[in-house]
């Protein structure tokens, strides 16, 4: 009899336990996380996730590509897993693209800067000094240029058929393939900006033709596409006088004093002016974080270890100085920025727009 | 009835002859300089007192400048800006708002002004392009900018029309075709929308096709 009591005690502690247990064991609908970014971004979120996995043991997460404006949309379609948990995109999310967030119950948004991303223009360093703007690096990639209303091909050979300022030498410039880093910020930031104001462009009510006839190049050799900065250089090393590389701004500081930065609109690339986005061919780059998918304190959520990914973006080993990002390529934000982005992070201090 | 304004008249005249009116600072100063000015410093030392008489000239001629600026100002007041001069100052783009409403994808079609006890002037934008993902980043950027560097409340009201317009070129389902700016008496935006059901138009007569 006793030792039937004493049975049925220990069975009612131990299913005690065992229901205890199931409590506090953290619970996910999606062991992996989902993950959306562009092709500009891919390294970068892969360096977080590496980051991490140095620390935890991680399913492996899904990362799919995606253009910024498509990675917002479907991480603004909804909470729950089928949706995403994190973008990585170039550009902050908008107004009417966060009103979409909440419409559909995306709520609360955590929003977390890791850095600036910036694209030079290099020549060699022994051609004479070239100063361009954004509109002569235009008319001299276009493939039509506007004349009289209209739009005709370019035939300028030289940069000083470009711009009687320019030198006599060949226009050769030698870039990365779309969608990388380098050749977004080319495009968007350099080619869209320099035929913006031209009459015949702003003529044209659709973004689209408008977009088409700022970025799409002549195809006859002047602008060459290679698969990496580094044969970016090696091109641009065995090219004639004029020839321009742009690359990523990594790959300048890496080279030294080996080739000469060329100056845009008046601006030279510098932590300073690349911080203070005078200098052109730079932007901010974000991670946003879904806090609906976020583990709560009972170890509920929809995908395991996101909470700890944004906790690894914002510390110093990633957005400071010496931090993985920095190693990736970015400059890093001001500390004040930094320090105050990780409070935010901490609070999980929903985004305002 | 005549004693009345005679004694209104007189009372003046006679709080003149007991005491020197005290001139505004500036009037005092005027007067001062223009003194100087005219005669050798040598001969009118600064600290010289000026007659009552002196003053009494100057008092008057202050009154009748002031009175005939008023009556010129009362007449600015009913007056409306001329057109011309506001379609030349929106092309200028002597404020910021203007540069931003035609980056906006805006141009001005025309500006109406109105003569009356309360005049009107009033400009009227219309959308002349879409905005591509990177125009709206751009102008984002420089609505961050100005933010940072005027906080006032004409420039927050600018800001908050420009949010309007980016928040209408990205919407799906409506399209603001035209915007009308009140410049005067008191500053006011209009916004007109079409329903769209998401179908992009070309409505804005494309120059050329893309390539």
């Amino acid at each position: 009899m006793r030792c039937r009591a004493a049975f049925a005690v220990a069975l009612i502690l131990q299913s005690s336990i065992a229901m205890a247990a199931d409590v506090s064991e953290p619970f996910s609908i999606r062991k992996q996380m989902h993950l959306m970014a562009p092709q500009a971004m891919a390294e970068l979120v892969g360096a977080s996730l590496t980051h991490l996995g140095t620390r935890l043991t991680l399913a492996p997460p899904q990362v799919e590509p995606a253009e910024t404006a498509a990675a917002i949309v479907h991480f603004c379609g909804g909470l729950g897993a089928e949706h995403s948990d994190m973008v990585a995109v170039t550009r902050r999310i908008s107004r009417a693209e966060f009103r979409r967030c909440v419409e559909n119950g995306v709520t609360d948004v955590v929003e977390i800067a890791i850095g600036y991303d910036a694209a030079v223009l290099v020549t060699k360093a022994e051609v004479p000094p070239m100063l361009l703007t954004s509109e002569q690096i235009f008319r001299a990639l276009a493939r039509d240029l506007p004349s009289n209303n209209g739009f005709v091909p370019n035939v300028a050979k030289t940069w000083n058929d470009v711009d009687r300022t320019l030198p006599s030498l060949d226009i050769r410039v030698v870039t990365t393939g779309r969608g990388t880093a380098a050749r977004s910020l080319l495009e968007d930031k350099v080619l869209q900006a320099g035929c913006r104001n031209l009459p015949e462009i702003r003529a044209i009510y659709a973004a689209d033709s408008r977009v088409a006839r700022c970025v799409t190049p002549r195809g006859d050799g002047r602008l060459v596409e290679v698969a990496t900065p580094e044969a970016a250089l090696a091109l641009l090393d065995a090219s004639p006088p004029g020839a321009v590389a742009v690359i990523p701004q990594q790959q300048a500081e890496m080279t030294g004093q080996r080739y000469q930065r060329i100056s845009v609109d008046g601006m030279l690339p510098s932590g300073e002016s690349i911080r203070s986005r005078e200098y052109p061919l730079s932007r901010r780059l974000y991670y946003y974080f879904k806090v609906g998918h976020m583990r709560d304190r009972k170890g509920y959520g929809v995908a395991s270890n996101l909470r700890e990914l944004m906790d690894d973006a914002v510390g110093e080993a990633a957005v400071g100085p010496d931090g993985y990002f920095t190693a990736a390529g970015l400059v890093p934000l001001e500390e004040g920025e930094r320090t105050r982005q990780r409070r935010a992070a901490a609070a999980l201090v929903p985004m305002e727009r | 009835m005549r004693a009345p304004l005679l004694v209104m008249l007189m009372v003046p005249v006679l709080l003149l002859l007991a005491a020197p009116p005290a001139l505004p600072e500036s009037i005092r100063l005027r007067v001062q300089a223009a003194s100087v000015a005219a005669a050798p410093p040598a001969d009118v030392p600064p600290e010289a007192p000026l007659s009552w008489m002196a003053e009494l000239e100057s008092v008057a001629g202050w009154l009748r400048r002031s009175s005939s600026t008023a009556v010129a100002w009362l007449g600015n007041a009913l007056s409306p800006p001329n057109p011309e001069d506001v379609a030349r100052r929106i092309e200028r783009k002597d404020s910021e708002l203007w540069a931003l409403i035609e980056d906006a994808g805006y141009r001005l079609s025309n500006v109406e002004t109105a003569l009356g006890f309360i005049p009107s002037a009033k400009a009227t934008f219309r959308l002349a392009r879409e905005l591509s993902a990177v125009d709206r980043e751009q102008l984002e950027e420089r609505l961050e900018r100005y933010a940072e560097s005027d906080g006032g409340l004409a420039a927050r009201l600018h800001r908050e029309i420009l949010r309007i317009l980016l928040d209408g070129s990205e919407s799906g389902t409506h399209r603001i075709d035209k915007v009308e700016i009140s410049l005067w008496p008191l500053p006011r935006a209009e916004f007109s929308l079409t329903l769209t059901d998401g179908e992009k138009t070309e409505a804005g007569a494309p120059v050329s096709a893309a390539p």
